[in-house]
């Protein structure tokens, strides 16, 4: 397991890597704000194997001058990246509304423990 | 890629996301959260993707870290309530 | 309680994924499946059909800018969504207002830098087709000098310069823009969204004007995305 082939994959391990530590975060720490916290470092780890997919060695980043592209350069894939702007904007947004319903949430009950909220609903 | 700078910025990235899920100070996790958003933005910029780098610096080290930071000062700032 | 069954959850997917990872091939490799025909259309065709040498931006505004409008759609969803939660101060731990700084440094630099700040979020803006950056890096760029004086003069001074209300008619402005522009295609004669299929003149490849549409949408999205920010920041401080 722990032989070359591991070593040409670091971005994806790494990748991987921060989505379960982002997912364990989610799951078992009681606070809100550090399961927002964890969904951040989730979607970040995505970003990260996504990206990586997209890179090749010797490759340059795709801005084409006029004319098309030169002969004998290659260029990363642009659909990846397009692909990570868009989801970048979206993680912000949905903390942004995470933070503010949890702002509303203490103000109303005092308490931002999962355990705690259950209680009192009940 | 892969050179020392690659698999130093990726053990520095998941050691980040370790520190901030473990600790119990909110403050200290979203500063640690700013350093983790820095260094994958310069990690953005190692593998080709400028679009993406400069997003990431923008919105991860700046307004994600300022949300949190409002959302704690209007909350509590550990994770603990025994206070 | 709640950590053996999560701890056995991450168990199950980490060796999923795992199993995925020894199929994947190597990283940085040139003859990988995600390198097929698709990009290598986007790489050749790009420069002549949409005119402008930024493949990324070509691809989020034009080829794909569909999608780019629903996103549009979700960050204004959001910053209504968090003003209409956070509106009213009712519960039993409302919050003190925001303070500001009083240091001297902090106010001297601030008053320094946030000019230039601001001309470069510009400068992505508006160069976003020629050089790397686009609407929504120089949006956010735009939108973080104004975060910076929001936490250093204080919520009410940022109200005195920056009303909320400037604000919301931006963000609702550009949003409906995005929409006019794609309009203005249909009005031409081809699709919504249309660029050079609609007879949008590209101009000369290079120049600052070029693009067509792209150029108009980017414009759109960048003040769009800068409204979003100083919005959502100025209702989560608590002064409105």
């Amino acid at each position: 397991m722990i032989s070359v082939e591991l070593f040409l994959r670091l971005n994806y391990l790494a990748g991987i890597m921060l989505f379960l530590i982002g997912l364990h975060t989610m799951l078992t720490h009681a606070n809100l704000i550090k399961k927002v916290m964890g969904m951040n470092i989730m979607e970040t780890g995505i970003f990260l194997f996504m990206v990586s997919i997209g890179y090749a060695h010797g490759t340059l980043s795709p801005i084409i001058r006029r004319g098309g592209p030169v002969q004998g350069l290659t260029y990363t894939n642009p659909l990846l990246a397009a692909t990570v702007l868009t989801g970048i904007v979206i993680a912000v947004s949905t903390t942004a509304y995470a933070l503010s319903l949890i702002v509303k949430l203490y103000e109303q009950c005092g308490t931002l423990d999962v355990d705690r909220l259950e209680k009192l609903r009940s | 890629m892969i050179g020392w700078f690659g698999i130093g910025s990726l053990v520095f990235l998941v050691v980040c996301a370790i520190i901030v899920a473990r600790t119990r100070d909110l403050l200290a996790a979203t500063i640690v959260f700013a350093a983790y958003s820095l260094v994958m933005a310069m990690t953005w910029q190692q593998l080709r993707a400028p679009d993406v780098a400069i997003t990431e610096a923008a919105l991860g080290a700046g307004v994600t870290t300022l949300l949190f930071l409002l959302a704690i000062a209007r909350t509590r700032r550990t994770e603990d309530e025994s206070a | 309680m709640r950590q053996l069954p999560a701890l056995l959850l991450v168990v199950a997917i980490a060796y999923l994924l795992a199993l995925a990872l020894t199929e994947a091939p190597a990283f940085g490799r040139l003859d990988v499946p995600a390198r097929n025909e698709v990009m290598r259309f986007y790489v050749d065709e790009e420069c002549e059909q949409s005119g402008i040498p930024n493949t990324v931006t070509a691809i989020i505004f034009d080829y794909r800018g569909y999608d780019t409008m629903g996103e549009a759609t979700v960050l204004f969803t959001a910053v209504g969504a968090a003003a209409a939660v956070l509106a009213g101060h009712s519960g039993v731990l409302a919050a003190r207002p925001m303070p500001a700084s009083d240091d001297v440094i902090l106010r001297m630099v601030s008053r320094m830098v946030i000019p230039f700040v601001q001309i470069f979020g510009i400068y992505v803006i508006v160069y976003g087709h020629l050089s790397p950056g686009g609407g929504f890096a120089g949006g956010t760029i735009l939108g973080g000098s104004m975060a910076l004086y929001l936490f250093v003069f204080g919520p009410k001074r940022t109200a005195e310069k920056l009303p909320l209300a400037w604000g919301e008619i931006a963000d609702g402005a550009a949003a409906f823009w995005y929409v006019l522009v794609g309009l203005g295609g249909i009005l031409l004669g081809a699709n919504f969204l249309a660029n050079a299929a609609a007879g949008v003149p590209l101009g000369v490849q290079g120049q600052l004007f070029s693009g067509g549409t792209i150029w108009l949408i980017g414009l759109g999205v960048g003040v769009k995305v800068a409204a979003t920010i100083i919005n959502l920041l100025v209702h989560l401080a608590g002064e409105t």
